[in-house]
């Protein structure tokens, strides 16, 4: 229900939401759900929470074996269940949905349902009975099962999806989703619309929605109020669809690499190598983050784009200081190599998976090779 | 360094939280080096800092908003935000 995030902060971002649900009627209303869901009875249930992003097969449970079944998961009762109930005799039938209603469900679908449920037979009867009695939400799809639970499967994951609000600017500079963090102040606003200005989108200015998709991607988007707009100390609230047009602009952006402009401080140690993988944490999954000190003067748009573009070649499989710190160490042990890339993981990793490190350029896209600068082959080169 | 000083408030004037009153109140906040965050009945731990986070409150006549402020003079800045909501923005008579 509640978003949380925090201010402006160096801490720990986003403490993990307690587990959220969504009602069973904003499901049922929901525009993004692919496939035609109609509510056959239990009206009286629809505020129910659905919990898990997962259904459950009802399956076994309609034979009385309810290990495993979660009250907060959307039972789905496919072709298989649906004909072993029909084949029940009216008694039994009944017996079986009555105690499978009792667990409290919060909604039961039932997919192919136009046939079983067009003709007014013992089952259909019964279910609706069922539903309405225990309070229970039966939601009826013509759709195949499978294609009823993808559909499910994909809104779930939406709307059930662990949020966070982080304070900073998210702006998508060659595709590289950058989220520009630091103290209000900072000029982060400043060095977004210099992006934009030079041909980058903005997504989200001043609050972010952070919504995580397991295993490790953050995916950032405006709040709905704000979409499209930026403030910028002076000339107050633009709007940058208006002023740049649709290029300028993008609803939703993964997080590839978060940027700290901190004010510059002689005593700080900075990053000089390009070494350091540190990450940034939200909801649990690290994103690579970069810190970059502030000066007057410094171009930190002109900073900002070479750093999508390290990010890119990081992406492909190129880890530049980590290629020229293999080289250097080959120079110094006086070894003859082209791909010298023992270096070690570099320090400061915490959990997440690292891109893993360029083990050796092989196979690597031509022209890479046109980086080790102690190996010109000339083959290569035509 | 890390005391949080916590106020509630309630919007009083009659136009609610709207543009001019949000930017009045981040100015206010920008002047404390204080963490200061705002949370009412929808959004919760906006930056008070910013006037983007502050329109994000929605903040109508009668909306209760809760202040937290964390770090170097956090009392003397949820006061401050206090009185201004308070004094109405400074807008209406």
């Amino acid at each position: 229900m509640t978003k949380r995030g925090d201010a402006d902060s160096g801490r720990v971002r986003g403490e993990p939401v307690p587990r959220r649900g969504i009602s069973v009627r904003s499901i049922v209303d929901d525009s993004l759900l692919g496939v035609a869901i109609a509510v056959a009875a239990g009206e009286a249930g629809l505020d129910r929470q659905v919990r898990a992003t997962r259904i459950q097969k009802s399956g076994l449970a309609l034979a009385g074996h309810f290990h495993g079944i979660d009250p907060g998961r959307i039972q789905i009762l496919g072709v298989t269940e649906t004909s072993y109930l029909t084949g029940l005799s009216r008694p039994a039938c009944e017996t079986a949905l009555r105690r499978f209603f009792e667990r409290d469900l919060c909604c039961v679908v039932v997919t192919e349902s136009g046939e079983v449920m067009g003709e007014p037979g013992v089952f259909a009867q019964t279910i609706k009975r069922c539903a309405d009695e225990a309070e229970t939400p039966l939601l009826l799809c013509p759709e195949r099962s499978s294609r009823t639970i993808i559909s499910i499967h994909a809104l779930l994951d939406e709307r059930l999806a662990p949020r966070a609000r982080i304070h900073g600017v998210l702006v998508d500079v060659f595709e590289v989703g950058m989220l520009i963090h630091g103290k209000s102040g900072t000029g982060k606003s400043e060095v977004a619309l210099e992006l934009i200005m030079r041909g980058h989108r903005l997504v989200a200015d001043d609050v972010v929605e952070c919504h995580v998709r397991p295993p490790e991607m953050v995916f950032g988007e405006p709040a709905d109020l704000l979409r499209h707009h930026l403030e910028v100390r002076g000339l107050g609230i633009l709007n940058i669809k208006d002023l740049f047009g649709v290029t300028a602009i993008r609803d939703r952006k993964r997080i590839d690499v978060v940027v700290q402009l901190v004010e510059a401080d002689a005593d700080e140690e900075y990053d000089r190598l390009g070494l350091e993988q540190r990450r940034f944490e939200v909801l649990g999954t690290g994103i690579p983050e970069l810190t970059i000190p502030v000066r007057p003067g410094r171009d930190m748009a002109s900073i900002l784009e070479i750093a999508a573009r390290n990010e890119l070649l990081k992406a492909s499989g190129h880890h530049p200081a980590r290629e020229f710190f293999g080289r250097l160490e080959g120079a110094l042990l006086g070894t003859e190599s082209d791909t010298p890339l023992s270096t070690p993981p570099p320090p400061g990793v915490v959990g997440g998976r690292v891109a893993p490190p360029p083990e050796s350029s092989v196979g690597l896209p031509r022209g890479a090779s046109a980086l080790a600068w102690d190996t010109i082959d000339s083959e290569d080169e035509s | 360094m890390s005391d949080v000083v916590r106020g509630r408030f309630t919007i009083v004037n009659e136009k609610g939280m709207h543009a001019r009153a949000a930017s009045a109140l981040a100015r206010l906040a920008s002047k404390y080096p204080c963490e200061i965050s705002l949370s009412g009945p929808e959004e919760a731990g906006v930056n008070a800092k910013s006037v983007m986070g502050v329109l994000l409150l929605c903040g109508a006549k009668g909306t209760v908003i809760d202040v937290e402020a964390r770090g170097d003079d956090a009392q003397n800045a949820v006061d401050a935000i206090g009185e201004l909501i308070a004094d109405r923005f400074g807008e209406e008579a």
